[in-house]
């Protein structure tokens, strides 16, 4: 115990005698964390811009430009002459999409004519493009039958009963998890986990790495009575803690604060974020084990971490990717970790489902404990320092 | 001055390939990322999302409507469980990741004329998935109604075509500009591209010029006796001592090496991975030298926060997490904090990712984004000034 302890003590002195360090260990987590929430503030994108061009301009036409106007996701921003004006905006990112009513609706209309209106929307920008579209698509459904209805009423025509206003077999969703459809919800959780990953795989690299750089393994092994044991996981536990206590501050605001969802088991959350980053600092270890070179295991670092956002499936679903692609990113504990978290926090999950989770992120956590012995080894070689 | 430019640009083309951190970087790492970031997205889209029906109904019409969920390209249903429980924990154990339920009386109902509620039970935690099940159960559920719908007017006697459009009055066509299948690789690739760009850049131009600070203060090297020595650099560049000579040929190395990759993503690769790319060449080149120096000079500021050559990857990797959300393709700019959309305007890619997506995916003109060109101007005047005075701190280190 008595190695462990001495361990953490001289990391701490290390720390303190480190400026850029205390930055990245104290600050940093929390000023990135709170970058990408804010970020995501919004919640739901609203008043999106949108252009309309009207050939008809009759009071249907803009009944129906009134009432798209007034959806929360869309806003009709510009009202153009032509249809290169309305490319133009597009191209020039000003609007995400334009609405055209042809010449003649309302004659079509009234003449049983079906007319179209026409969408164009851009698609290069698609997670934006299908929040509006699904907006615009059942405000103009739904407008036109009753307007339509109204005209045939006033005319005496169509008194069908049978006619429903809106469809015959109607959609009751029953949104099982995020009732909210706040998207932000979502990402953020994501996000926040993704940059955690981050620090505690740098960190753990760099803390372990330097070691060889400086010329100072030997002296930090002594330190632990040369048990490597005690020298590296004494020197993983202090990042782990504040990272961990970090994490929980993130979280704890972000549903305090914000007021985001949060309905699992609390300690089983904290618990599996401690796993999480645990097994993080050991893959990191099990790279500086090998490379013993910080530089080196730096870049791999990096590598590692870098694709965890898209490879957990946030943006494109995991189930959706090639074979090599899922096998690969099961060996990162953030996917495992994003489900379980979402699990907890946005649906309510009973503990038992998520279980699984957590004892896949551990086993991950082991192939990186698995090196321990390598990384004994490599300090001991003297010919590994100062390696640039 | 010129011919010591030129002398710098070419120590600094050995100097990249030499050190091992920044040829991985400036050489490997960019062409690893570009390959590896295809594969995730290589399917394009989402299909066949597994899903589960309770067909509580259990009668000619609720069986067609499940087989036409199921012929769709969206989903696919796996699962009939008997009832809500069943269908539920089929959804805890995730194999399923949503569930309708049709209710009794289903036909019954509709074939009287009274609407029926078909519930569906999504997972709208991730939105893709989400979209996907909402767009297939409304679709199925809009055609079955209608069809049904006009088949009792036509019983009537109303004419077919009348019918049809007393069901749908309006036809609502979707046009998508750009993109035209949706292709999620199509969307995200070109900006992944450009990040990889200015991030192995940071990296690479920060760690080496990092070196250079951290030998200026004191090195270890095996001695001739094989002792550990310490030993100092005393000037920042073989051939010059002046910071705005230095910075300059540094950058033109920078700049030049990644012009190359530019052209190789920007002209090559789209005929390789399947990406759209308008080829506007002039436009692209206005937007990309521009950006390319600014990243470069970026880069070489950097050093000011860096003494030590590993930190580059620090600042780096962290920063990397907000810059994929800030060009508004990820989440729209309009909804995007103004600040932070301010001061997203001094990080080159932001700007870089916004023009070179109009010109090369959308075909805009260049003056079409005008305003981007003249931003990355900007920021090349300030990080020069930026490099340049980090470039003087360098050299007043020098004992």
């Amino acid at each position: 115990m008595n190695r462990f302890i001495n361990t953490i003590k001289r990391e701490i002195s290390k720390i303190k005698s480190n400026k850029f360090l205390m930055v990245m260990l104290f600050i940093a987590p929390i000023v990135f964390s709170i970058v990408v929430i804010w970020t995501f503030s919004a919640g739901i994108p609203k008043n999106l811009p949108i252009a309309v061009l009207d050939l008809d301009n009759s009071d249907i036409t803009r009944t129906i430009t009134r009432a798209i106007d007034s959806t929360p996701s869309a806003k009709v921003r510009y009202k153009v002459e032509n249809y290169n004006q309305g490319y133009d905006l597009i191209k020039e990112g000003k609007v995400y999409a334009i609405i055209v009513y042809p010449k003649d609706f309302k004659k079509d209309l009234n003449r049983n004519n079906t007319p179209q209106i026409v969408y164009y929307y851009n698609n290069q920008m698609i997670l934006i493009g299908s929040i509006i579209t699904k907006d615009i698509q059942s405000t103009v459904m739904t407008l036109t039958k009753s307007v339509d209805a109204q005209i045939r009423m006033k005319k005496g025509l169509a008194k069908d009963p049978t006619l429903s206003k809106i469809n015959l077999i109607r959609v009751d969703e029953k949104i099982k998890s995020n009732p909210y459809l706040n998207y932000s919800y979502f990402l953020s959780y994501a996000a926040v986990a993704h940059v955690f990953q981050i620090f505690a795989v740098l960190l753990a690299v760099w803390t372990l790495g330097i070691e060889f750089k400086e010329g100072t393994t030997k002296e930090w092994l002594k330190e632990a009575d040369n048990s490597i044991i005690s020298a590296a996981f004494g020197k993983l536990s202090v990042y782990l803690i504040v990272l961990l206590i970090q994490m929980f501050i993130v979280y704890g605001g972000y549903v305090i604060i914000y007021g985001a969802p949060f309905e699992g088991n609390i300690l089983f959350t904290i618990f599996s974020s401690g796993i999480f980053l645990l097994a993080y600092q050991l893959m990191g270890l099990a790279f500086v084990a090998v490379l013993s070179n910080l530089r080196f295991a730096m870049s791999v670092g990096a590598f590692y971490t870098s694709l965890g956002f898209s490879l957990a499936g946030m943006t494109f679903p995991n189930m959706g990717m090639p074979l090599f692609t899922r096998f690969y990113s099961s060996l990162l504990p953030v996917r495992p970790y994003v489900n379980l978290l979402i699990d907890q926090a946005m649906k309510g999950f009973m503990l038992k489902y998520d279980l699984i989770y957590l004892f896949w992120i551990m086993a991950i956590g082991l192939l990186g404990t698995m090196f321990v012995p390598l990384l004994k080894k490599h300090a001991n070689n003297e010919d590994l320092w100062y390696q640039i | 001055m010129v011919s010591d430019i030129i002398k710098i640009l070419k120590n600094e083309f050995v100097e990249i390939f030499k050190d091992p951190g920044s040829s991985l970087i400036m050489v490997g790492a960019i062409f690893l990322y570009s390959l590896f970031y295809t594969i995730p997205f290589a399917n394009n889209a989402l299909r066949n999302v597994p899903i589960g029906v309770v067909d509580n109904d259990n009668t000619s019409l609720s069986q067609k409507f499940i087989r036409d969920l199921n012929a769709t390209e969206y989903i696919e249903v796996i699962e009939t469980p008997k009832d809500i429980e069943d269908a539920k924990s089929e959804y805890y154990k995730n194999k399923i990741r949503a569930f309708v339920l049709i209710p009794k009386d289903f036909e019954r109902d509709i074939k009287r004329g009274n609407p029926s509620f078909v519930s569906s039970y999504t997972d709208s935690a991730y939105l893709i998935i989400y979209k996907n099940i909402a767009t297939a159960v409304a679709t199925v559920a809009g055609e079955t109604g209608a069809k049904i719908e006009v088949g009792t007017l036509m019983k009537k006697g109303t004419p077919k075509e009348v019918a049809k459009s007393l069901v749908n009055p309006v036809e609502f066509v979707q046009n998508p500009l750009y993109n035209p299948i949706g292709s999620y690789q199509n969307y995200i690739y070109p900006l992944i591209l450009i990040m990889i760009l200015q991030q192995t850049m940071l990296i690479g131009v920060s760690m080496l010029n990092a070196t250079l600070r951290e030998r200026i203060s004191g090195f270890k090297e095996r001695g001739e006796n094989g002792n550990w020595k310490l030993t100092k650099l005393n000037a920042i560049n073989p051939y010059s001592n002046n910071p705005i000579e230095i910075v300059i040929g540094k950058s033109l190395a920078y700049v030049l090496l990644y012009f190359i990759y530019a052209l190789i993503f920007f002209l090559i690769f789209p005929t390789l991975v399947t990406y759209d790319m308008t080829y506007n060449l002039i436009p692209m080149f206005l937007i990309l030298v521009p950006f390319l120096f600014a990243s470069a000079f970026l880069g070489i500021s950097l050093v000011y926060f860096c003494k030590k050559r590993e930190i580059s990857f620090f600042i780096m990797i962290v920063s990397s997490v907000p810059l994929i959300f800030l060009p508004g393709f990820v989440w729209p700019k309009e909804s995007i904090p103004t600040v932070l959309n301010v001061l997203s305007k001094f990080i080159p890619f932001e700007t870089a990712a916004d023009g070179l997506v109009k010109i090369n995916q959308m075909g805009a003109s260049f003056c079409q984004v005008q305003k981007d060109f003249w931003i990355l101007l900007g920021l090349c005047c300030l990080y020069f000034v930026a490099a340049c005075y980090t470039m003087k701190k360098i050299k007043s280190e020098i004992e």
